[in-house]
């Protein structure tokens, strides 16, 4: 690195062309989403996740009973352990900015904050469903290796696909609320933990609160999705008032601090 | 171009007040102030990383958060430990030429400018030294080519060689018609390539000018066995020299400058060395502690 080169030999400084486009949301996307791949930590938990979701289908296709040797049900117990994890990479794809102090190169080159808590939003979709895609896939062929000769392997395969699509976003994008909310990987990490389970035990606890606790614990609430089954109409209510709760009430409370507080790297 | 007028920002008892400069293009402007003087706090406000309570900063005419690309406008540097350290050297550029649209030669080539080697761009920046971090940080801010630069303590952290790198590269951006503004706590540093100075202290400024009309321009003083041959060699070779009282001479050339003047003209040296720390004296005339209260 002991190299200098002069720096004299560069053309004079030009006024910028006076109409310089902003970066394009698509390629603020496509930078979060290489940010999350490009840190060894980054890959080891993306390594992390792929692994959960093979050796829990594998485990299902194999020891579980016969009415659970059909994809909806290895898929949901893949897609549920996978989405323990999950909410953890949705937390940093947020809080490495600050843990890591790049916030501040973030927002100088930037300084659209709004432009970059969209695109980790998005990053966020795209990598639960990558998530989901590998457990799909993962699923599937644990399911045709073991293959017990079982009519009905495939049936409502669609449907399960489609709600473990559903299961992973909402899952990931919880990391990323509590991400805005804390802005620290260990606080937000503990938090998501923490959070929701006493929330259930909470609402478990005390009957009054049990019904509220269908409606408002994710844990309850978004399991529908994983669970082999079929969706009912106040199972998707359920499902969309946690998500209200759980995913926009942080998202635009920390959203809010990030955009209106000064960068604190 | 740089505008700063009337910017306040209160942190309690502490913050700035009312700060006002301009840095023009073809200007290194040396901003330099105490520790908690208020000079991150102006550079912040500046880049939009903070707002301010009242007053305006703008760059080329519009405030920084407006500009859809500033990083093609303003390098900035204001921290060398905003960087990720689970990232190499040339994934954290290679992530900011994307923002900013530009390709992986611009990158290679700022490596480069930036004295960073192909192996250590390929190492993890947790790995890299102080100075090495401060070489990156400034490859981020140089890496769109920007009219303006912005930096917090640029010199800090390198070797002796980087500094003197440093400051050529920003005073080689400066005479091609960039705008520079740095703060230092390193006031050599800053008195040998600036041509303006801004102090601020307690969160005001208390000086602002030129060095010459701050009247922090360096001289030498030099006596040799033969005075006035010496002075004669000097005005020779169109450098000023003026008797001062014990017997010496007082000019504006550098000290290697006279010795070698005096080599030429045969001239015996008895002593040579530069004088006037002025920048350093007003300094801290301006930011004696006692000056704080009457601020």
């Amino acid at each position: 690195m002991t190299a200098l080169h002069a720096p004299g030999t560069q053309a004079p400084v030009t006024p910028a062309p006076p109409a310089l486009a902003p970066p394009a949301l698509a390629r603020l996307v496509q930078i979060e989403l290489r940010k999350a791949v490009d840190t060894r930590a980054g890959r080891w938990l993306l390594a992390v996740i792929a692994l959960v979701a093979l050796g829990t289908a594998i485990l299902t296709a194999v020891t579980g009973g016969a009415g659970e040797r059909d994809l909806p049900h290895v898929l949901g117990d893949a897609v549920q352990l996978v989405s323990i994890l999950l909410p953890v990479l949705g937390v940093l794809l947020v809080t490495s900015e600050w843990s890591q102090h790049t916030a501040l190169t973030t927002f100088t080159l930037v300084p659209r904050r709004s432009r970059i808590i969209a695109a980790k939003l998005a990053a966020g979709v795209l990598l639960a469903a990558a998530a989901t895609v590998v457990c799909v896939a993962v699923s599937a062929v644990v399911l045709v290796a073991a293959d017990h000769g079982q009519a009905g392997m495939w049936q409502d395969a669609g449907r399960a696909i489609g709600y473990a699509f559903v299961f992973q976003i909402l899952n990931l994008l919880l990391g990323v609320g509590f991400g805005l909310l804390f802005r620290n990987t260990p606080v937000a990490v503990v938090m998501y933990f923490v959070i929701p389970a006493a929330w259930s035990i909470l609402t478990g606890a005390i009957s009054a609160l049990t019904a509220a606790g269908h409606w408002l614990d994710p844990s309850t609430a978004w399991n529908h999705l994983a669970g082999g089954g079929t969706v009912t109409a106040a199972s998707w209510g359920q499902v969309a008032t946690a998500a209200a709760m759980w995913i926009a009430l942080p998202v635009l409370a920390g959203g809010w601090r990030v955009l209106n507080r000064p960068v604190d790297a | 171009m740089i505008e700063i007028s009337e910017l306040t920002r209160r942190f309690g008892a502490a913050g700035i007040r009312e700060v006002s400069f301009t840095c023009r293009p073809g200007t290194v402007t040396g901003f330099l102030g105490p520790n908690g003087a208020g000079k991150t706090t102006t550079m912040r406000l500046l880049c939009g990383l903070d707002r301010p309570d009242a007053g305006r900063a703008a760059i080329d005419g519009q405030p920084y958060a407006r500009l859809p690309q500033p990083g093609r406008r303003v390098g900035v540097m204001l921290d060398p430990g905003a960087m990720h350290r689970g990232r190499t050297g040339r994934e954290t550029l290679a992530l900011a030429a994307a923002v900013l649209g530009a390709d992986r030669t611009r990158v290679s080539r700022v490596l480069d400018l930036v004295g960073l080697d192909r192996g250590a761009a390929a190492k993890r920046v947790g790995q890299y030294s102080l100075g090495m971090q401060q070489r990156l940080a400034l490859g981020i801010a140089l890496l769109g080519d920007p009219g303006v630069l912005i930096l917090d303590e640029p010199a800090n952290g390198l070797d002796p060689q980087g500094v003197r790198w440093i400051r050529q590269l920003l005073r080689e951006h400066a005479d091609r018609g960039g705008t520079v503004l740095l703060s230092s706590h390193l006031l050599r540093e800053v008195e040998v390539i600036a041509d303006h100075l801004v102090i601020i202290n307690a969160g005001r400024i208390v000086a602002d000018g030129t060095p010459e009309q701050l009247g922090t321009t360096r001289s030498t003083l030099v006596r040799a066995l033969d005075l006035p041959a010496l002075s004669d060699a000097l005005r020779a070779a169109g450098q000023q020299a003026r008797p001062v009282a014990d017997g010496a001479l007082e000019t504006d050339a550098e000290p290697e400058q006279v010795g070698r003047i005096a080599a030429r003209a045969g001239a015996v040296l008895t002593e040579l060395r530069p004088q006037g720390d002025d920048l350093e004296e007003l300094f801290f005339t301006l930011t004696a502690p006692d000056r704080e209260v009457a601020a």
